[in-house]
């Protein structure tokens, strides 16, 4: 990933003392790389001066105006900058790959440092790793490429992914901060992949204690796209066009097969159900043979378009840089209703040099979409209502809404729907609009020693959400008397003003950089939201709460102002490139909190083995450098603390439509403050093989202290949160590339990256042995967080005897077929003592490699991703509690216990419909399933030509390419994907992820 | 130039020493009300904290699947459906009573009947404070004994339903309390009736629908809640002498049509004592306030068909809540008419209105297709544009009819004739009287008088022994009469487990 990097580095080439360098006059000369291919683009300047040009196509430049004896120097991205003295004026200049990235500068929050001056493991994203992923988030794209971070991306056209950094430290939020530009954001969806320059990625603390109060989640730093000073003018289009399209759809049972299971349960009230739909739309009761033989999945799903244009122009003087880029991003939902996304982003930045003490600057990004929403509901549904009734009834149009066959047809109403009618009975969009900005001024007090920033973002975001629900009758439970609209629209203004004073200074082997600043926060938050019924149905223009009903509307609203104050310090010290030491403190002051101020040190220390002298006889190790940090972080993404019991307001009906307003007084309140983060990384950073293999290894332990968790109060299932608990994250993550070039011809890179993590909550409040959170998953001392809590299945009576000798079985009334569960504590009875933690989506192991080769004109590349330990909640299989003559999955009905000997795991079909089994209360653990997963990530194929004539304009290069993004994956789990968009893994009205086959072009002008 | 190099010295200091400002997030929260904001000393407020206890009931304590094991216990009423929510059918007739502690609704109860003790606690707090600022004897100072007893009623009704529930539980007299022993069933009895008896004292002597506020609970709702709770504890006398008070003095009366009387037009009539109110408002949509799932819970899918045969409207609900085949014969064989005819909704028959009552599949042939009708509204009684089942219906807790059959028994009970009191509820229900009414027919007259209301049948049963015989056959041992704590609670609170004392 840093192999494409801008590097400056300063060879001094030995000039014949006889010629003095007193004549002026022209340089040319070619740029070549190590295969003496020319270089396109390369900046050569004469050093210490403002003469300056770029090279062409064949790698030429001339400069005017150079003093013989004068130092030139060449850069280009992933070279190592070189450093020559002219010596005539023919001037080649021969590059080499900078492998090792020492020199490459890394954006490190309110400043930027070499990559070899760091102390902590910061992993850079560039624009090519990204801009050619189909993904509506950048977030997306980088699944699988960094170790440490885990992504689990939605399907949901827009929907932006699930991002954690170094596991799960908090039960509140594991979001990480965005800083785009300065600007903080909990998401960057609203950026469009081909905006964004670079994305760090701050993983310890040593790193992220810069951003104080806000960094136990890790930060990722974005600078968008700009112009360079001393650039021509570049103008790049990048696009794509493909299709998306659902992969490894899971199979029901057809309706015979389904037929089948209720036949064997022995429940003869479901089979009028059955001679409903033979009565009604054909078949053969007695043969079991049924006409309607609906597959809901296949009706729900289609192939759907995604397409993404960008265009970007920037380039610079000598005083300034500019860059201007508009991008569309349209993605269709394959689920066959209306849902789609669509964005247009515009980004300008401009930069002036004003005097020579003085630089200023804006940037700005506008972005604005629509993202059509799709019920996810349909999905659950469809795994649900068996095949035997039709999508259309045209028999019964004219009772239910557009056709739809209704469930009443077949005898059923509570809990079975028409999967498609609720997709497309639907219409719920979200208007987004987000302008992001930022200005800055930069004074240079002492040139190159001293400066003063000032800088002040602000990002005005709003969402106008629509929901509008027709009216239709589809049966006595799937209807809706009036039609209802809701709408909201939530204003987000936030701003950040930071000054920094940095100042940078060497004196023999001392380098020394120390900064100071202080920043400025506000969240500003605005809601307003409305319901009506009765509005007309029909256009778009009618969807105003005014045409509704006056009587009977709903009004509400909701806001909050936070303000943060901090001051913050930094100091960079490098002695002779061997030691290097890192401090920062922040003092951050929160009005979120009753005691506002906290502090967060952190300090981080590397030791360059091989600039050692005792290392300069050795081979194996190009470089080596020893790194350790420690730091504290806060995550302030938690509930404002309350500080004081709060009065809620609560009605009662007093006679015929009378209601009077009290208040129900709270008898608790929270008295919260941030959680901390103390993080302890070792790592180890190394270049060896010749220069061919590069590592990062890392060992980090995350304490999470004073978590925030709202156990239920005693007795009741009201909660208080508190800072009571801890959680532990400890982990490794590596990473290795190899890259070598054999001829100028052929070149390929292998890497691989793995990431090691144990996740555990070491405690909750005292006397708190379990937590149970949003209404799902528990959190458990000792436990992974976010586990799955209830009875662990050891197996299927198998027989009568077995029934008979198990106390446990009779009394509960079992049979051969149903499950044994684990008596925990051995006192032949099972009751809720009995019920223990049953694993946790969290993955243990995150893993990616990746090839690419380049042969010609040719370049390929291939990627796999994979996670290991993780599981998932079977929640369609699992709902089977709110009716029993729900559909069954292909595997359901195949590997079902029928006789003794056919299954030890799964229950037979007469199990399926009882409580002891799938009751909603027993969450037996033959609904959590393995989320371990492996996939084919992207494969891609292009194809690049230079230099094209078109008649007399020479195009710099185009490159053509074909794409696989996550066309295979393998998996056990009964699931489109183990890859669910929930947060605690429940698979249930998850919209599959798809595979998606693009076309990409990629255009210099 | 030298004055931009003072101003590049000066700017960033000025810049940096600028924030040093901690006023700026010194600021306060958006959208909240602070509990100290409540003047106490404003006496025209104090009736907000007594709504806020009648918000509580309702929206806590009138929760559905608290309905299933309240009224799924005894063998005339079961939860329902055993394809959802199968597990509440092991509370009773006819999945047996192996009372499993992990099922989720055992832990709602528990939490939502402590919910309102909690929240009482809280809104009793607040109106002692008001109280502070008062001068005894003075009119506000009655409104305050009033407003009080109303809250104290709601937390007894709470208290009330946990002790018939789970048996022994935990007094919890104020919110700082930090025991969680729990109490034997008879010292919470004793606890329900004095407070109960303290608080009727100072409340006014009226019936709720005479009140300036229509059906807040009035001194005889306070009498009535405990000559319930001593009725369990064996106190006829004492029963006796409270129904006597709210018979004499409060002037309530039987509602003559029984039909009605668990409908719209029966809402706040003066048979009632407690019930909890919903309001629409008198439109179909937008403000509602109401008993969420309450009445969907047990509603049953009915269908009106026109003069052709052919669909013309339909309603629907979650067809929970139904009638054993056997008390369907009971109420054939005592030649029950207009009480039959209210409360058991039989699949496949037609309502007085003409709507055809579905039936719905179910798992086994012990599970009738007979649903509740006492949720029942027509769609005729329903705000126009609605068909919510039961949505804009009043909860009937505690009504005069029970009171009658009450102070009947604790009559014969004490030797003395019942038959006064016992056949103005014969009479309202067009059944012949009866002379000398005996134990068996008064228990047999509850049962079918007041079924599905708040599981009387099952709590008659345990209270007469019979409980043993009638409900053994599907599994019931004294050691099943109560729910076990609920297991999310003895996890994290230990000592609910411990003997109560």
């Amino acid at each position: 990933m840093r192999k494409q990097t801008l590097a400056l580095l300063l060879v001094l080439v030995a000039f014949p003392v006889s010629m003095l360098a007193q004549s002026v006059g022209k340089v040319k000369g070619r740029v070549l790389d190590e295969f003496g291919e020319p270089l396109l683009g390369a900046v050569v300047r004469v050093a210490g001066t403002d003469i300056v040009t770029t090279t062409d196509y064949d790698g030429n430049y001339e400069l005017d105006g150079v003093a013989t004896g004068a130092t030139l120097t060449c850069s280009y991205l992933g070279m190592t900058t070189e450093n020559v003295q002219v010596k005539g004026g023919t001037m080649n200049i021969s590059m080499s790959p900078d492998v090792q990235n020492l020199e490459e500068t890394i954006v490190i929050g309110y400043g930027a440092a070499k990559s070899k001056d760091l102390t902590s493991p910061i992993e850079t994203v560039k624009a090519a790793d990204i801009a050619s992923v189909p993904s509506s988030s950048p977030m997306g794209a980088l699944q699988g490429k960094v170790a440490g971070v885990n992504i689990v991306n939605s399907g949901v056209p827009g929907g932006g992914p699930t991002v954690t950094i170094r596991g799960l430290g908090s039960f509140s939020n594991t979001t990480p901060l965005y800083v785009v530009d300065g600007m903080f954001y909990d998401n960057i969806n609203f950026l469009n992949n081909n905006d964004i320059e670079e994305m760090s990625i701050m993983k310890d603390a040593s790193a992220s204690a810069i951003y104080g109060v806000r960094a136990a989640n890790g930060v990722v730093i974005i600078t968008t796209k700009k112009g360079k000073n001393n650039e021509r003018a570049k103008v790049t289009y990048d696009g794509y066009v493909g299709v998306q399209k659902a992969t490894n759809v899971l199979e029901m049972c057809n309706s015979s097969q389904y037929a089948q299971m209720l036949r064997e349960s022995g429940v003869d009230d479901y089979l009028p159900m059955l001679q409903a739909s033979v009565a009604k739309y054909g078949g053969n009761f007695d043969q079991n043979q049924y006409t309607s033989d609906t597959d809901w999945y296949d009706e729900l799903l289609r192939t759907a378009v995604i397409t993404n244009h960008s265009l970007n122009i920037s380039g610079g003087t000598d005083k300034s840089n500019y860059g201007v880029g508009m991008s569309y991003l349209y993605q269709n939902g394959i689920m066959d209703a209306e849902n789609d996304y669509q964005r247009l982003n515009f980004r300008a930045n401009l930069e002036y040099k004003a005097f020579n003490w003085l630089t200023v600057g804006m940037n700005g990004v506008f972005s604005q979409s629509t993202q059509r929403l799709p019920n996810n509901a349909a999905w659950q549904q469809a795994f649900n209502m068996p095949g035997i009734f039709p999508v259309y009834d045209k028999t019964t149009a004219d009772i239910y809404t557009d056709g739809y066959a209704s469930p009443n047809t077949i005898g059923v109403s509570n809990n079975f729907y028409n999967p498609v009618a609720t997709a497309e009975l639907f219409d719920s969009q979200n208007k987004n609009y987000q302008v992001m900005s930022n200005f800055y001024a930069q004074f240079n007090i002492l040139p190159e020693k001293l400066n003063f920033r000032t800088s002040y973002s602000y990002d005005y975001s709003t969402t106008r959400a629509t929901s509008f629900t027709p009216q239709y009758y589809l049966g006595t439970v799937q209807q809706t008397s009036t039609t209802s609209l809701t709408k909201s629209d939530s204003n987000f203004n936030n701003y950040v003003w930071d000054n920094t004073l940095t100042y940078t200074d060497e004196w023999g082997n001392h380098r020394l950089t120390a900064m100071l600043g202080t920043s400025l926060r506000q969240e500003r938050y605005d809601g307003l939201w409305g319901t009506a019924q009765n509005v007309p149905e029909g256009q778009d223009s009618w969807k105003y709460l005014s045409l509704g009903d006056k009587e009977g509307i709903t009004l509400g609203d909701g806001g909050f102002r936070y303000r943060a104050l901090s001051y913050f310090a930094r100091f960079n010290y490098n002695y002779a490139d061997k030691y290097l030491l890192m401090i920062t403190l922040r003092e951050d002051g929160s009005s979120k909190y009753n005691e506002p101020w906290g502090f967060f040190p952190s300090v981080g220390a590397a030791w360059v083995i091989t600039n050692e002298d005792f290392m300069k006889d050795q081979d194996l190790f190009q470089y080596l450098k020893l790194r350790a940090s420690w730091g504290k972080l806060g995550n302030d993404k938690i509930a404002a603390s309350a500080g004081y019991a709060s009065s809620a307001t609560a009605r009662a009906v007093f006679g015929t439509n009378n209601a009077l307003d009290g208040y129900i007084n709270g008898s608790t309140f929270s008295w919260l403050s941030w959680e901390t983060v103390n993080e302890t990384n070792i790592g180890l950073n190394f270049t060896t093989a010749n220069n061919h293999l590069t590592g990062d290894i890392d060992w980090y332990y995350r304490l999470t202290s004073d978590a925030v968790i709202s156990p239920a109060r005693p007795m009741q299932n009201t909660t208080v949160a508190g800072n009571w608990a801890e959680i532990l994250n400890m982990g490794v993550d590596l990473t290795l590339n190899w890259n070598q070039r054999l001829t100028k011809d052929f070149s390929y890179q292998i890497g691989a990256n793995l990431g090691w993590l144990h996740n555990e909550v070491k405690s909750l409040k005292d006397g708190i042995k379990q937590v149970q959170t949003n209404g799902k998953v528990y959190q458990i001392v000792g436990e992974k967080m976010n586990s799955y809590y209830g009875y662990k299945v050891v197996g299927i009576y198998q027989n009568d005897a077995e029934v008979a000798a198990d106390p446990v079985a009779v009394a509960n009334g079992l049979q051969p077929g149903d499950f044994r569960y684990e008596d925990v504590n051995g006192d032949k009875v099972i009751d809720g003592s009995d019920k223990q933690a049953l694993g946790s989506y969290v993955p243990d192991i995150t893993y990616g490699f990746n090839v690419g080769v380049q042969w010609k004109a040719f370049d390929f590349a291939v990627s796999f991703y994979g996670q290991a330990g993780g599981e998932l909640w079977n929640r369609k299989r699992a709902l089977r509690y709110a009716a029993q003559n729900y559909n069954f999955d292909l595997a359901q009905f195949e590997n079902r216990w029928h006789g003794e000997g056919t299954s030890n795991s799964d229950p037979s079909a007469k199990a399926l419909m009882k409580s002891w089994n799938v009751g909603d209360s027993q969450n037996a653990s033959y609904f959590v399933e393995s989320a371990n997963y492996f996939r084919l990530q992207n494969a891609s194929l292009g194809y690049t030509v230079k230099n094209i004539q078109l008649g007399g304009y020479t195009l710099p290069s185009a490159r053509v390419s074909l794409s696989a993004d996550r066309p295979f994956t393998w998996f056990s789990a009964h699931s489109f994907s183990p890859e669910v968009s929930d947060a605690d893994g429940w698979d249930s009205q998850v919209y599959p992820l798809s595979a998606t086959y693009t076309l990409g072009v990629q255009i210099n002008f | 130039m030298k004055t931009i190099k003072t101003l590049l010295y000066v700017l960033p200091a000025a810049l940096l020493g600028l924030a040093s400002c901690t006023d700026y997030i010194d600021i306060d929260a958006e959208n909240t009300r602070d509990v100290d904001a409540i003047d106490y000393t404003d006496a025209s407020t104090m009736h907000e904290a007594a709504t806020g206890a009648y918000a509580t009931l309702r929206s806590q304590g009138i929760h559905w699947a608290n309905a299933m094991l309240w009224m799924g216990r005894d063998d005339d009423m079961s939860s329902g459906r055993a394809d959802d929510q199968g597990d509440a059918l092991k509370f009773g007739y006819p999945g047996g009573y192996t009372n499993p502690n992990a099922f989720w609704a055992v832990g709602n109860m528990w939490s939502t009947m402590y919910n309102i003790i909690i929240d009482c606690n809280s809104n009793i707090d607040a109106l002692d404070q008001y109280a502070e600022n008062l001068s005894t004897g003075s009119s506000d100072y009655q409104s305050y004994l009033q407003y009080k007893g109303e809250v104290r009623v709601v937390r007894a009704w709470a208290y009330y339903q946990l002790v018939t529930s789970f048996g022994p539980c935990v007094i919890y007299r104020d919110n700082n309390q930090s025991s969680f022993r729990r109490s034997t069933v008879e010292k919470v009895y004793d606890y329900i009736i004095t407070e109960m008896q303290e608080a009727a004292a100072g409340m006014e002597a009226k019936r709720p629908n005479q009140m300036s506020r229509p059906g807040a609970f009035t001194k005889f709702t306070a009498e009535a809640l405990a000559a319930r709770t001593a009725l369990l504890a064996g106190n006829f006398a004492l029963v006796e002498s409270l129904t006597d008070d709210i018979i004499n003095g409060g002037g309530f009366e039987l509602y003559p049509d029984y039909y009605n009387l668990f409908k719209i037009p029966g809402k706040l009539c003066n048979e009632n004592l407690m019930e909890v109110q919903c309001s629409d408002f008198g439109t179909a949509s937008g403000d509602y306030v109401g008993v969420d799932q309450w009445f969907n819970f047990r509603g049953a899918g009915l269908t009106l068909y026109d003069e052709a045969g052919n669909w013309s409207n339909g309603i629907g609900g979650w067809t929970f809540m139904r009638y054993s085949p056997k008390f369907l014969e009971l109420m054939e064989n005592r030649g029950e008419t207009i009480r039959k005819e209210t409360s058991l909704l039989v699949a496949g028959t037609t309502t007085r209105e003409g709507w055809t009552i579905n039936g719905d599949l179910d798992r086994t042939a012990e599970i009738a297709q007979i649903y509740d009708g006492k949720g029942y509204v027509p769609f005729d009684q329903m705000t126009a544009g609605n068909s919510e089942w039961g949505r804009n219906n009043n909860v009937r807790l505690i009504r005069y009819a029970e009171v009658l059959l009450m102070n009947a028994e604790a009559k014969v009970r004490q030797g003395k004739n019942g038959d006064a009191p016992f056949n103005l509820v014969r009479a309202r229900a067009q059944m012949p009287s009866v002379n000398g009414v005996n134990i068996d027919q008064i228990l047999e007259e509850r049962r079918v008088e007041l079924c599905a209301e708040w599981g009387l049948r099952y709590t008659d049963l345990c209270r007469t022994g019979q409980a043993a015989s009638v409900l053994g056959a599907y599994g019931w041992s004294e050691s099943s009469r109560y729910i076990p704590v609920p297991s999310n609670q003895i996890t994290n609170t230990p000592e609910l487990g411990e003997d109560p004392e």
